[in-house]
């Protein structure tokens, strides 16, 4: 027996083993955070030259880059403006150029999504964006030579699919080819070439047809030639690869800590990594788990509805209210994005400073630009001066000129490299595709009653709107972007245990949150399953239990926390891939599929694997041996079966698919003691045969008779970890359950 | 990473396949010019657009002109029949597409240097609206003459 001062004095060691990792963590969640940037200070800003002059950092990824912004809006401008002239040239309606540009904004739309699938696995993203300048290019000269309108078509989808590209191409490629003490000041400076190209394009277009007597085939081919000299001018990008300034450089403040030189380790255990690589859709789910992420796709589309239809009715109110013509108002645009210009490069040094001390507060200070935007393109809209027209748009412009890098550098900073793709082609789909849609009816119907100065004056709702989600989303930054830190440092800790020859459990779920919409409902749980262990997962009704084996099998995704499965994280994982790393749930209830018949339910269990035809057969003649009732009802419905033979039905799966971890939900619940004991011996048979079993149940008697380990949950939290006999000796836990079982009884 | 560049591939192919390489205009026609109204100016009607021609024979067994008000012309080396192609009612046999069918649709062929615009087609119900006309080159044989087509904006006040 063990004294209570033995008791005592192991309790503190174990605090103060505890708080000794917890400063650790903190330490290198600290040092991280200064990695990333985020120094929580302003001063020892490095100047944009030191960041650059840093070993492995180039001004040529941001010069090629922004080459590449400059010219890909070329054949954009040049159809926008010339659409009249080819319309004319082909012989072909307004309708049907509205429908190709239609498909072509589709295009663009769609385009990020395949592109950030391509670069997912592999960091290829300067081949793909070299790739693409040169299709867009010879998509350009070659629109110079189109004669049917279907040939308009191809060209100018093509064209969508190219530059739609670069949102998911650029961004993310510089966020990995500079450091993150310049990355605010570096989008900016990509922000500002592209505001040059906007310059740039029209005076081209202008020169090459007005001056040079270029027809708007000439101006195509030109541009496209243009475009070329850009293309080739970025051959020399090369692909950093993911994480270079922000994940590799955490594990290296680990391993520098630690002093470990253990590159060459076993790192996942015995899982492959490309049996865990999230796919295209994971990815999107995972991001959409981000609160900031989540938040700020919101704002996108609230923007959306702001910025895309805003240059078209800026158009229109140019052209209506003050009677601009072409000339006139491609010069008032290229004023526009000169005065972005100045705006963005003002913006560079401020906004790095604010990342610097708190990510957080690029978001504040973008609420507000926004907000004042909006104030005076609403006071432009009213204004009967001309000059004070051109002025106030021109301020406002430049206000909003600064939203893409602070948007971005925010987004793309809390997430892991390989995901930034994605992230970015969610943010371009909410602001154009979503927001953009919106945004053309409602001002469309804004524009029907009030005329196109209401219009200029309405965006003061989706602006203002739009400015309160950024300035929510303040406080979201920090937390998402240590969370990202502590995902990599838990990686780094299961490489350390791996290095080190230590063991890990099958399974860990650390830190676990899940949530029902709005309704939390687990509450940092952990769980640790060891190869062939049986555990027990007790509680009350409502506890949260059957929702954690649903995170433990892929069936939900945690808002926060980690699942490890032999130290890989497979938190994000799909059920499915889960299934095929051998994690199996048998759910709660009927865990059978009604309509077909028993066979057809065993066959349908071996197919989720693939399995062949013999192998199954042979382990269907298996289930018949352990379940003969099954075989006696083999051609019988499901749903025709009883409770107790659906269980046996469900139960069957473990014996087809020979999982390494078995989650049953709720074996017992409203069946005879005889049929239960039946099952639960094929439990204790499954598990003796090499299989990790977690148990939920509501009866304590069963789960601890069966279990060496048990958890205990209650509310959403695990109250107990511990071996089942010390469960057995907390009354007050174990209370709850037998009076809850009492009451149900009663009932 | 395949798909996508035999993707690429097919659609590059059908594109240019919907280019030519012949007979395209890369530098301006300068060979027609309005006289009036000004380009982008405020007008009444009845409006009279007015226009000059250098280098183009205009006359019986010569060439001539086509107007359109407020829509698209032929495309190139297409007569103006071909814009009744899709129209069931409009038989040859009857003579159609005649003048009447012609001006039903704002479309004024003329030997004339200048055209009288008695109505516009109403655009929306603003007091002010834009409309446009485009004249292009017609040969001979009736079809139309390169891919330029000249074109006039100006503003009505009704």
């Amino acid at each position: 027996m063990v004294s209570a001062d033995e008791h005592l004095a192991q309790v503190r060691e174990e605090e103060a083993l505890v708080a000794e990792v917890e400063r650790t963590r903190e330490e290198l969640r600290a040092d991280a955070r200064e990695r990333l940037g985020v120094t929580g200070s302003a001063e020892g800003m490095p100047s944009l030259r030191t960041v650059i002059a840093l070993p492995g950092v180039a001004m040529y990824p941001l010069f090629a880059l922004g080459v590449l912004s400059i010219v890909d809006s070329f054949q954009a401008y040049a159809f926008s403006v010339l659409t009249p002239e080819i319309s004319r040239a082909l012989g072909v309606g307004k309708g049907a150029i509205a429908g190709v540009i239609a498909l072509k904004t589709l295009a663009v739309s769609l385009a990020p999504l395949p592109v950030a699938a391509l670069a997912q696995r592999r960091a290829r993203r300067a081949l793909l964006s070299i790739i693409s300048a040169f299709l867009w290019s010879a998509v350009a000269i070659s629109t110079g030579f189109v004669t049917l309108i279907w040939g308009l078509l191809l060209v100018l989808v093509l064209d969508g699919f190219t530059t739609g590209s670069v949102e998911v191409l650029h961004r993310p490629l510089l966020m990995d080819s500079y450091p993150p003490q310049g990355r605010v000041r570096v989008l900016s400076a990509y922000q500002g070439f592209n505001a040059f190209g906007n310059v740039l394009a029209p005076l081209l277009v202008a020169l090459l047809s007005t001056q040079l007597g270029f027809t708007w085939r000439g101006v195509f081919v030109v541009l496209g030639l243009i475009s070329m000299v850009g293309a080739v001018l970025s051959l020399r990008l090369r692909d950093p690869g993911f994480g270079r300034w922000d994940t590799d450089q955490i594990r290296a403040a680990v391993h520098e800590r630690r002093a470990e030189d253990d590159e060459d380790e076993a790192r996942f255990g015995t899982v492959h990594p490309d049996e865990v690589a999230l796919g295209f859709f994971e990815i999107v789910r995972r991001l959409m788990l981000i609160p900031t992420v989540r938040r700020l796709l919101i704002g996108q589309a609230v923007l959306g509805i702001l910025l895309i239809p805003f240059q078209t009715f800026l158009f229109f109110f140019l052209d209506e209210r003050w009677g601009l013509g072409p000339g006139p108002r491609g010069l008032f645009f290229a004023f526009l994005a000169a005065i972005n210009i100045v705006a963005l490069v003002a913006f560079g040094r401020r906004g790095e400073s604010l990342f610097r001390r708190d990510p957080g507060r690029v978001l504040d200070l973008s609420a507000v630009l926004l907000a004042a935007a909006v104030v005076l393109i609403c006071i432009a809209g009213l204004v009967p001066n001309l000059v004070a027209v051109w002025l106030l748009f021109g301020a406002a412009s430049g206000l909003l000129a600064v939203l893409t890098p602070a948007f971005a550098v925010t987004v793309l900073s809390i997430i892991p490299a390989n995901m930034r793709p994605h992230a970015a082609a969610l943010l371009g789909i909410f602001l154009g595709g979503v927001g953009g849609l919106i945004g053309a009816l409602f001002l469309s119907g804004i524009d029907r009653r009030f005329g196109i100065g209401g219009s200029m004056v309405s965006l003061l709702v989706p602006g203002l709107i739009g400015a309160a989600i950024l300035r929510s989303a303040k406080g979201l930054v920090q937390p998402d972007l240590d969370r990202m830190i502590d995902e990599v440092l838990e990686d780094e800790e299961i490489r350390a245990i791996n290095a080190s020859g230590g063991r890990l459990p099958m399974l860990a779920c650390r830190g676990i949150d899940f949530s029902y919409g709005q309704l939390q409902v687990l509450f940092d749980c952990n769980l640790t399953v060891d190869d062939g262990e049986m555990v027990a997962l007790l509680g009350t009704n409502g506890a949260g239990k059957s929702t954690l084996l649903k995170v433990i099998s892929g069936i939900g995704l945690p808002t926060a926390g980690s699942v490890r499965f032999r130290g890989t994280d497979i938190t994000f994982l799909d059920a499915e891939r889960r299934l095929r790393l051998g994690i199996t749930q048998i759910p709660g209830g009927r865990a059978v599929f009604g309509p077909m018949t028993v066979i057809d339910n065993l066959r349908a269990f071996g197919t989720t694997v693939r399995r062949d035809r013999a192998a199954l057969d042979a382990s269907i003649d298996r289930c018949f041996d352990a379940f003969p009732r099954l075989a006696e009802r083999r051609n019988q419905l499901a749903s025709t079966l009883s409770g107790g033979e659906q269980q046996m039905l469900g139960l069957s799966k473990a014996l087809i698919l020979k999982p390494r971890l078995l989650l049953i939900d709720e074996l017992s619940l409203g069946l005879a003691p005889v049929i239960v004991g039946q099952l639960l011996d094929m439990v204790r048979q499954i598990n003796a045969d090499g299989t990790a079993v977690v148990l939920v149940e509501q009866s304590v008697n069963i789960a601890l008779g069966l279990a060496d380990h048990a958890y205990f949950m209650e509310k959403g939290e695990v109250r107990f970890d511990g071996r089942s006999t010390d469960l057995l000796a907390r009354d007050d836990l174990l209370r709850a359950v037998f009076l809850e079982g009492a009451g149900a009884r009663n009932r | 990473m395949r798909r996508l560049a035999l993707l690429l591939a097919v659609a590059t192919t059908v594109s240019a396949a919907g280019c030519g390489f012949s007979g395209l205009a890369f530098r301006q026609d300068d060979r027609l010019s309005f006289i009036s109204p000004k380009d982008r100016s405020e007008v009444t009607l009845p409006l009279t657009v007015r226009w000059s021609v250098e280098d183009f024979d205009v006359g019986p067994g010569a060439g001539s002109f086509a107007v359109f008000v407020d829509r698209a012309p032929q495309p190139p080396a297409k007569t103006l029949a071909w814009l009744a192609r899709d129209d069931d009612s409009c038989r040859v046999d009857d003579g159609c597409p005649d003048e009447e069918w012609f001006a039903r649709r704002d479309i004024f062929p003329t030997t004339d240097t200048e055209l009288t615009l008695e109505r516009l087609p109403s655009r929306s119900d603003d007091r002010r609206e834009w409309h446009e006309v485009t004249v292009v080159l017609i040969d001979e044989r009736g079809r139309r003459v390169g891919e330029t087509g000249w074109t006039l904006e100006f503003q009505v006040a009704r």
